[in-house]
């Protein structure tokens, strides 16, 4: 019987005293940057559909985003630059069904005569510091106004550090502001599964806290989402299969349309 | 043949089953049962409930054996319950694993891999599992065995500081906030810490077995003790129905007492958990006296075979709350609320009442085996 205890004694010794390195750069399939031209949409930001409508409160905002509101306008150019992990990508993986896409549209529609430009950059599994990494890389080669950046969820399933979470959003902060460029955050996606069991609460305490810092909003993905499930308008872990994409569209054009109506805010525009 | 076995604690096995029935629900999104469970009403929840009776039947179990056969012979006997705690979270991580990447690919719903942390497995297979196996690799769901191992080497090692129990806890404390305030913690593969910190959660488990192999007196008159927790059980009440159950409410707290609210971590066993825990153990044992024949009843048998075999029935509902969660997608309305619940109590009341015929089964043909005349060079082996 003890001989049998040897190896668990010996695996147990080496996971215990043993400083491990931390687990190597996950092979995340980060999207290519892709840059596109954003077309305005046919649909209209101002008729809201009834599946999106939202407390005000949740998409307000009193933080300006002054370098937005200086590229928006007719005959200057918008560029954004959106960060993020899975679900930055659309339905099916692809960028342009997105919320991030959807809401580069309704800012075009905003301002007749301006163009919007949007780069996703965003794999699964990406921690903060890995977004931070692509943020600097970016910011560096090309210009950007505003940059969207949302993370969070890979954080509190692996329960890392919600010290040095503060410490990584600060930076991209910072980043952002020596960049010339406005930082909107966005938290988690709702999801049953993260609110019951996730420890989501440091980090969504620390996206909070870091909207204190200047020229930053946090964009309140959860409660939306959370709001439209409770109020059984859009709840995608309960539709069938055969409904998934329709809901799955349905949702990052109402998540884009309410994001879009923060950064108008933001730059002081009124929505069309 | 009687599944439940008397003679022991009742209190102890009926509250053991309550905490796994909870693990169950409250791992199931959605399940309306979930919002009525001990981790809507108090600061601690299921996993405290389990942890501090871990130490209280450990106590009793090992304390026994130590002063029958040594310290020597009772910590190899922990030891190999750890080995067999061991064992059964290796077999429920590949079951798990298999369960959920299945379900993941045949209903197209990647986000299980990521949410359940599972992503890792899928980017590197191999060191996943060399990670998996010691310990550094705890996907959700899978946390709370490495713990319970971790407890257990540590409590082989404290045994015979049951003999000195001031001494022992107040090494146990000492090692408590030495874990929370250095803090010490157990690094995990990808990059962050352990869910449950087994150096923080250990105080729990000594002071259960402190509590059960030696009592000795109270500190204080037991109507101070109820006054006390009476005072916890209300404040556990109201910080979570009022300062976390209202969004906006804690915006109205001054900075201080916002950070001293809302900051109470459950990997490091924060104070209020234990405090929490320590009062509702001190309610129940006041409330429930030992002899209740309620607790002989039969309806209250299912919970008891569960508390009574509670490595089986964690592993099952573990397996069971995953496919609770793939019905209550396909529809959370009332019928298949109740199915759900329904089903799983059942089938965890069923894996306990196996395990319990089995044992009782077992211990039946020892002894007709032990009365019979030894047959001669029967047993050359």
């Amino acid at each position: 019987m003890m001989l049998r205890l040897v190896p668990f004694a010996t695996l147990l010794v080496a996971a215990l005293v043993a400083a491990q390195p931390a687990r190597s750069q996950p092979a995340a399939p980060a999207t290519p940057p892709a840059t596109a031209m954003v077309p305005a949409p046919t649909a209209r930001l101002s008729e809201v559909p009834p599946a999106c409508v939202a407390p005000e409160d949740l998409t307000a905002t009193d933080t300006r985003l002054p370098h937005v509101a200086a590229a928006l306008k007719p005959g200057m150019e918008l560029n954004i630059l959106a960060v993020g992990s899975a679900t930055m990508l659309g339905p099916g993986g692809a960028a342009d069904g997105s919320f991030p896409f959807r809401m580069a549209a309704y800012l075009r529609q905003a301002v007749p005569g301006a163009t919007v430009r949007l780069t996703v950059r965003s794999g699964r599994g990406l921690t903060a510091s890995d977004m931070l990494a692509t943020i600097g890389t970016e910011l560096s080669k090309n210009p950007f106004q505003l940059v969207l950046w949302q993370t969070g969820t890979v954080e509190a399933v692996r329960n890392l550090p919600a010290e040095d979470f503060f410490q990584t959003l600060s930076d991209g902060a910072k980043l952002a502001e020596e960049h010339k460029a406005d930082l909107v955050l966005i938290d988690p996606q709702f999801s049953r599964f993260l609110h019951a069991n996730a420890n989501l609460d440091p980090y969504e305490q620390t996206l909070e806290q870091t909207t204190g810092l200047p020229d930053v909003i946090l964009f309140h993905r959860f409660e939306l989402m959370r709001h439209w499930v409770s109020a059984g308008q859009i709840d995608l872990e309960r539709t069938v299969r055969s409904d998934r994409q329709k809901t799955a569209d349905l949702l990052h054009d109402c998540l884009g349309r309410a994001l879009a109506r923060v950064i108008l805010q933001g730059a002081e525009l009124r929505a069309p | 043949m009687p599944l439940v076995r008397f003679g022991r604690d009742l209190r102890v096995d009926f509250c053991r089953g309550l905490a796994l029935w909870w693990i169950f629900t409250d791992h199931v999104p959605g399940d309306v049962l979930g919002d009525f469970s001990l981790r809507n009403v108090a600061l601690c929840d299921a996993t405290e409930v389990f942890v501090l009776l871990a130490g209280y039947a450990g106590g009793i179990a090992y304390g026994r054996t130590m002063d029958r056969h040594g310290w020597l012979y009772a910590a190899a006997d922990v030891v190999r319950r750890a080995w067999t705690l061991y064992v059964a979270h290796i077999f429920l991580f590949v079951v798990f694993a298999a369960q959920v990447a299945y379900s993941a690919a045949a209903l197209d719903r990647s986000e299980y891999l990521d949410e359940i942390h599972l992503d890792a497995l899928g980017d590197e297979p191999y060191r996943a599992l060399l990670e998996a196996l010691t310990l550094h690799f705890q996907p959700a769901y899978l946390n709370i065995l490495p713990m319970y191992i971790c407890l257990l080497l540590m409590f082989a090692l404290a045994l015979p500081l049951l003999r000195w129990p001031q001494v022992l806890g107040a090494l146990s404390v000492a090692l408590y906030a030495a874990a929370r305030l250095v803090p010490i913690q157990l690094s995990s593969w990808t990059g962050g810490t352990w869910f449950f910190n087994p150096l923080a959660w250990q105080l729990l488990f000594m002071l259960g077995a402190i509590l059960s192999y030696a009592p000795g007196k109270l500190p204080l008159r037991p109507v101070v003790l109820d006054a006390l927790s009476g005072v916890v059980i209300v404040f556990g009440l109201f910080m979570q129905q009022v300062v976390w159950g209202r969004p906006d409410f804690p915006s109205h707290l001054p900075p201080w007492l916002h950070d001293v609210l809302m900051y109470v971590d459950k990997d490091g066993l924060h104070p209020f958990r234990l405090v929490s825990i320590l009062a509702l153990a001190w309610v129940t044992t006041r409330l429930v006296p030992i002899g209740a024949t309620w607790l002989r009843s039969r309806w209250v048998a299912p919970l008891m075979v569960m508390g009574q075999h509670s490595l089986p029935v964690f592993c099952f509902g573990i397996f069971l709350a995953f496919l609770g969660r793939l019905a209550m997608e396909e529809s959370d309305a009332w019928p298949m609320q109740v199915a759900v619940n329904v089903v799983g109590l059942i089938a965890m009341a069923a894996v306990g009442a196996l395990a319990a015929w089995y044992r009782e089964k077992g211990r039946e043909t020892k002894r007709v085996g032990a009365a019979l005349p030894a047959v001669q060079g029967a047993d050359t082996a």
